[in-house]
């Protein structure tokens, strides 16, 4: 039993730290908030209104708070919300087309 | 005699150390496992494979992780460690060569380090799994020395 010890320490910190560090996304949703499809905004295209699938580089998830991801600073968009009107929810896409951003979730400060 | 005794819980510690770091990022990318693919597919090395990495890569570390536990597969388990290390050395260079503006889809407290931190501490890491895998080695080869001894080890 001893030889397995510090391992047991080391696996019973990890699950420990690992379940208070968990991104603020996991959180209960407050009542009364809406959800929305994220979509992280493709580098270079941080200044646009309206956006189609060329303008997005990756799915984010569906939740009402956008998801955390090293997005930081004012001006620019980086992580975008899109409702399911916009969203070709099977494929994680944004249908064919500009849509316009329901919420504009996460900025950062550069394009 | 005291040689044993250092080596052996210096070996301990050190895949306890492994043990911890592969396990802790393992969970915290299986508890965000969404966005951990989401950031997966932005990487050009791994793009439309971002689903299947997304699942594999906590999946081994944490056989990993079990390999280290066991001391019978400890020695095995380093090489394992280096091996990995290397694999996510070198693709932290790579990002931070050519993708630098991603960020990184590593888990827990570790994304919140700069790609050039990461850097050097993957290569500290992989350095320590290499003295992790001589160490284990010159405790069997220490063991297997005295085996013809009569006084217990």
């Amino acid at each position: 039993m001893k030889k397995y010890l510090t391992g047991i320490i080391a696996i019973l910190f990890a699950v420990g730290i690992s379940a208070f560090t968990k991104p603020e996304a996991k959180k209960p949703v407050k009542e009364g908030l809406t959800s929305y499809y994220w979509f992280r905004v493709a580098t270079g295209d941080g200044d646009l209104s309206m956006l189609s699938n060329s303008n997005v580089s990756a799915y984010m998830g569906f939740s009402a708070t956008p998801p955390t991801s090293g997005c930081s600073g004012s001006g620019y968009n980086c992580i975008v919300g899109f409702d399911a009107d916009d969203v070709d929810i099977p494929n994680e896409q944004l249908k064919p087309g500009d849509h316009g951003i329901d919420n504009s979730g996460t900025p950062r400060s550069t394009e | 005699m005291k040689i044993i005794i250092s080596n052996t819980r210096a070996v301990e510690i050190l895949s306890a150390i492994f043990i911890f770091i592969f396990a802790y990022t393992a969970l915290s990318k299986l508890f965000d496992y969404t966005s951990f693919k989401a950031l997966l597919s932005q990487s050009p090395l791994i793009g439309k494979r971002a689903g299947l990495a997304a699942w594999m890569l906590p999946a081994v570390e944490l056989t990993t992780s079990l390999i280290l536990f066991l001391p019978s597969t400890r020695s095995f388990g380093f090489k394992i460690t280096l091996v990995l290390m290397s694999l996510f050395t070198g693709y932290v260079a790579y990002m931070l060569l050519f993708e630098p503006d991603l960020p990184c889809s590593c888990g827990g407290v570790v994304s919140a380090m700069t790609w050039k931190q990461h850097l050097y501490f993957n290569i500290a890491l992989t350095i320590l799994s290499m003295v992790g895998i001589r160490m284990s080695n010159k405790h069997k080869l220490f063991i297997a020395i005295n085996r013809s001894s009569r006084t217990p080890v």
